[in-house]
């Protein structure tokens, strides 16, 4: 309980820096009207009052924020239509592939972590500790650009990007054909990633006393290993998963880009190149959010699997 | 005619280091009979876990390998058995207990599940019976209101309370042999005391042997009725409590028989307490001869060029040392060494 | 009574020396060095080794193949070669990388002494700023801090090194927790050296080694956000070439000419990989402990 009221000055704290950032800018969200050279120096000085931006900052900024809790994010300057739709219609997308990504991570991640952590110091173990340095080394735009080109523009096996292909109905098996490639490159990082935490904190629980002790009782080694060790060995795993929602819910900025996959990231860069100013501080305030939500999400979970931490 | 339980003969052990083949143990003979308390004493890095460990077949493959050598539990060979036949014996006929209490236990299981997963693999026992069993084998060591704690968690426990849990899990199926490696050590003196009673206690109950491993002399001399001494993977002498302790042969057992501290006024006053200058040797580069020839300082020149036997000077008192063997004999082994050498 | 002193097998080696033997035995750390320093070497004397200059324009040579006419890796839209191209670009993206971590390792030891140090609110304050901050992803942050702050190369070194300076925090604030109760700074203390010189001289000297390991981890890091910001166009700007501004500009030749798309991203990989065996390497030649082997 005492962790959400932490949270709120937190938050503020976090949207004050975004608030600044973006307003700061050199331009300003005015950047859009004053570089265009019909927009007359009245007119701009209208626009400018009616967007309330001849207030001292402090006053805007508590202006924005009050409205941003009660849930009036403002109008995006390029479309005029509510930020808050903006963003909510591009949330299935990213959570698709996003949530895709997750499940590869997850179904990928930690069984190989474990096969190395098993078959510690064999030539598997090197095998597939490298290969998750060099998976953790790609640079996923990259990685997706080659993808592209090898699947996409020489197998012609899969589309090159998109969320579904133009035209068609809603169809499964294409909305499946569109996903399999972006979700993949996009959880590439994180199984390099969770691999190799969790080979570590495998190994790390199997050196413990209590694992000896399991095996000195006369349990068989799957049961040692299933039941005593990885119960351990996945904590800090939670606590990773935590600390990654914020990347896999919103971070897959560049893979949405290279695959032209219409979610939020794609939204943030297009709204980038067009300053609109409303929608990326939309977006970084629910980043904000998740960040918050995802550490006391992963700090929940542990309390509750692990019984040596109470919470309050 | 006493029974034989165990039957441990040229035991082996090395592992595979950076620096080398450590040879941990090399070549013990140790015979445990039933109703036997046997105390194993020596310094740390001497062998002593290692043969226990390698008893149950606990010692980690890859590092470690029982190189040769025999242990023979009930007619079987231990060193050879299958897995499946190993894992039958462990916790089972064979239980072990560990130096650690408060990293023992595996953290995220309740007390209960621990003692009742052990009764339950082994004797197959019903959830609820074994639960029941549990409860009971905790009144047994002496854990108040032991219903409740059965649903408590190891970092619930002190560290003596969690040695007994241990102990529960070690006896929950009558063990015929019981391994005690260092269970006091990591423990306050007082709770010490109360363990060691308790050991005792229910050595008459259940009725186990014991092998109890530790590197304190005056624990080994308060619960031990025979005491093995060890040094760098040797026994270096073996005898009943009570003759090992009026007379002492081997020069290691006397030279950690004088570094004991005595509560005294006069024993030590003045004087600086006694101890074995050097230090162990390193197992991966041992020398040649007596291992404990560089420390030893009632040395001989064979000592650093030959290994003694075990010689069995007395009934039922053994001791590996030149010093006890005739002098003849020691010139004899000398020339034998050298005129392999020329 | 003669106490025979043993002779000993092992050399008493400095704790440099032990750490370089154990580095030698690692064979990925080695592959990964040896990578290293080939392209390190060839962006430094590219000049020298190529004649072709990387900005030369010519139009009757564009897209030329690798392998054909003399260009190893071919040539881009304008013609120009991409072999010189691509080993100038490393410049920058090497140079992004030093600088970087250089800048957030100091950055984050000095908080993390501090923070370490005098513990307590300071402490739990700082380290919830850390925090929140890491979990930030950092793609968001830099892209608007780009945008807005410019996208000169020592902007571009210090943004990114805004966002990075927290592991190297989180690792020197670890270090200096457990060097704190260890005997030795207690002694300190209790003789009564002032904190700045228990800092500089105890602390800085242990905590030498993890650093050492967060900056190459760092290096690693901090080419491969230059490059994303580059091709995301909010990095370093064309002409001058990094690989990532290569990358962007190789998207629409991709049925004429894939293997503009191809070297660039392959040396960010083979550099990124390189620096990051090193940097394992290195961590298991510290303190073999920490490999759990």
């Amino acid at each position: 309980m005492r962790r959400l009221l932490f949270m709120v000055p937190i938050l503020i704290l976090i949207s004050i820096v975004i608030f600044f950032l973006v307003y700061m800018a050199p331009g300003g969200p005015m950047a859009v009207y004053a570089t265009n050279p019909y927009v007359s120096a009245e007119e701009l000085k209208r626009i400018g009052e009616s967007l309330g931006l001849n207030r001292p900052l402090p006053i805007q900024y508590t202006k924005w924020f009050l409205s941003m809790v009660k849930g009036d994010w403002g109008y995006s300057y390029i479309s005029g239509r509510r930020v808050t739709a903006s963003i909510w219609e591009r949330v299935p997308a990213t959570l698709q592939l996003t949530g895709t990504a997750f499940f590869f991570t997850v179904i990928f991640g930690l069984p190989l972590g474990i096969i190395a952590a098993l078959r510690r110091n064999t030539f598997v173990d090197y095998l597939l500790t490298s290969g998750a340095v060099v998976g953790q080394s790609i640079p996923v735009f990259w990685l997706a650009i080659m993808v592209i080109l090898i699947f996409s523009v020489f197998l012609k096996w899969i589309p090159p990007g998109g969320i579904s292909t133009t035209g068609m109905p809603t169809n499964i098996l294409d909305r499946i054909h569109h996903l399999v490639a972006p979700s993949l490159v996009l959880s590439t990082v994180y199984i390099a990633i969770w691999s190799r935490y969790m080979r570590s904190s495998l190994l790390e629980v199997l050196r413990q006393d209590y694992v000896r002790a399991a095996r000195a009782q006369g349990l068989s080694e799957f049961r040692v290993i299933c039941q005593h060790a990885l119960r351990n060995a996945i904590l800090p795993i939670i606590n990773l998963a935590g600390l990654h929602a914020p990347f896999f819910l919103a971070g897959a900025l560049v893979t949405e880009t290279v695959f032209s996959w219409p979610g939020i990231g794609r939204l943030f860069f297009d709204s980038l190149n067009n300053r609109d100013y409303p929608i990326l501080l939309g977006i970084l305030f629910i980043i904000a959010i998740i960040v918050l939500m995802g550490s006391l999400i992963a700090d929940v979970l542990c309390a509750f699997a692990d019984p040596r931490i109470s919470y309050d | 005619m006493d029974n034989e339980l165990l039957k441990i003969s040229d035991l082996k052990v090395v592992f595979q280091t950076d620096e080398g083949t450590v040879r941990a143990v090399d070549g013990l003979d140790l015979t445990v009979n039933e109703g036997d308390t046997v105390g194993v004493v020596g310094e740390s890095g001497c062998g002593k876990s290692v043969t226990a460990l390698s008893v149950m077949r606990l010692i980690p493959e890859p590092p470690g390998r029982i190189e040769g050598g025999s242990i023979i539990f009930q007619g079987n060979d231990l060193t050879r058995v299958k897995g499946s036949e190993i894992r039958r014996i462990r916790g089972n006929q064979i239980s072990m207990i560990f130096q650690e209490p408060m990293t023992s236990l595996n953290p995220v299981f309740k007390i209960g599940t621990l003692i009742s997963e052990n009764v339950r693999l082994h004797m197959g026992l019903s959830k609820k019976d074994a639960n029941d069993r549990a409860v009971e084998l905790l009144k047994l060591v002496g854990i108040p209101s032991p219903e409740l704690r059965a649903k408590d968690y190891p970092h619930h426990l002190s560290g003596g309370m969690r040695q007994r849990v241990m102990i529960a899990i070690a006896i929950s199926c009558n063990p015929k042999l019981l391994i005690a490696d260092e269970p006091t050590t990591a423990l306050d003196v007082t709770v010490q005391a109360q363990i060691l009673s308790l050991i005792q206690e229910l050595k008459e109950k259940v009725g186990t042997s014991i092998v109890f491993i530790s590197h304190n002399l005056g624990i080994i001399a308060e619960i031990a009725e025979k005491v093995v001494v060890m040094y760098a993977g040797r026994i270096m002498e073996f005898s009943n409590v009570f003759d090992l302790f009026e007379n002492p042969y081997h020069p290691y057992t006397i030279g950690l028989m004088k570094s004991m501290p005595v509560l005294s006024n006069t024993v030590h006053k003045g004087k600086e307490l006694y101890v074995i200058p050097g230090g162990v040797p390193n197992l991966a580069h041992l020398p040649g001869g007596c291992r404990f020839s560089d420390r030893c300082p009632q040395s001989l020149p064979v000592c650093s060029k030959r290994e003694p036997s075990l010689l069995e000077i007395q009934p039922h008192h053994t001791v590996r040392c030149w010093l006890f063997v005739e002098k003849q004999q020691r010139e004899n082994y000398e020339k034998g060494c050298l005129s392999r050498y020329s | 009574m003669k106490v025979r002193k043993r002779a000993d097998k092992r050399t008493e080696d400095t704790g440099w020396k032990i750490t370089w033997k154990r580095f030698r035995r690692h064979k990925a750390a080695l592959t990964g060095a040896v990578c290293l320093s080939v392209i390190c070497v060839l962006c430094v004397f590219i000049s020298l080794v190529r004649m072709k200059d990387p900005y030369q324009i010519d139009v009757y040579k564009r897209f030329v193949v690798p392998g054909a006419q003399g260009f190893i890796f071919g040539t881009d839209e304008l013609g120009r070669d991409i072999f010189s191209r691509v080993f100038y670009a490393g410049r920058i993206s090497l140079a992004v990388g030093i600088f970087t971590a250089l800048i957030s390792v100091f950055i984050g030891s000095t908080f993390g002494i501090v923070s370490g140090y005098y513990g307590g609110r300071t402490d739990s304050a700082m380290m919830r700023f850390t925090d929140v901050i890491l979990t930030f992803p950092p793609t968001f942050l830099l892209l608007i801090l780009a945008a807005f702050v410019g996208t000169s190369l020592l902007s571009i070194i210090l943004i990114i090194s805004l966002t990075r300076w927290m592991p190297v925090a989180r690792i020197v604030r670890s270090e200096v927790l457990s060097l704190k109760r260890r005997d030795f700074v207690v002694a300190d203390i209790a003789v009564g050296c002032s904190d700045l010189h228990i800092i500089f001289k105890t602390l800085l000297v242990n905590v030498m080694a993890p650093i050492l390991i967060a900056m190459t981890l760092t290096v690693a890091e901090a080419i491969l956000i230059e490059s994303t910001l580059s091709y995301l166009g909010y990095g370093i700007q064309p002409p001058t070439a990094t690989w990532g501004n290569m990358l962007n500009q190789a998207q629409s030749y991709f049925s004429k000419a894939p293997w503009l798309a191809f070297f660039p991203g392959a040396l960010i990989t083979i550099t990124v990989v390189s620096v990051n065996f090193i940097g394992d390497g290195l961590r298991d030649s510290i303190d073999p402990r920490l490999r759990n082997a």
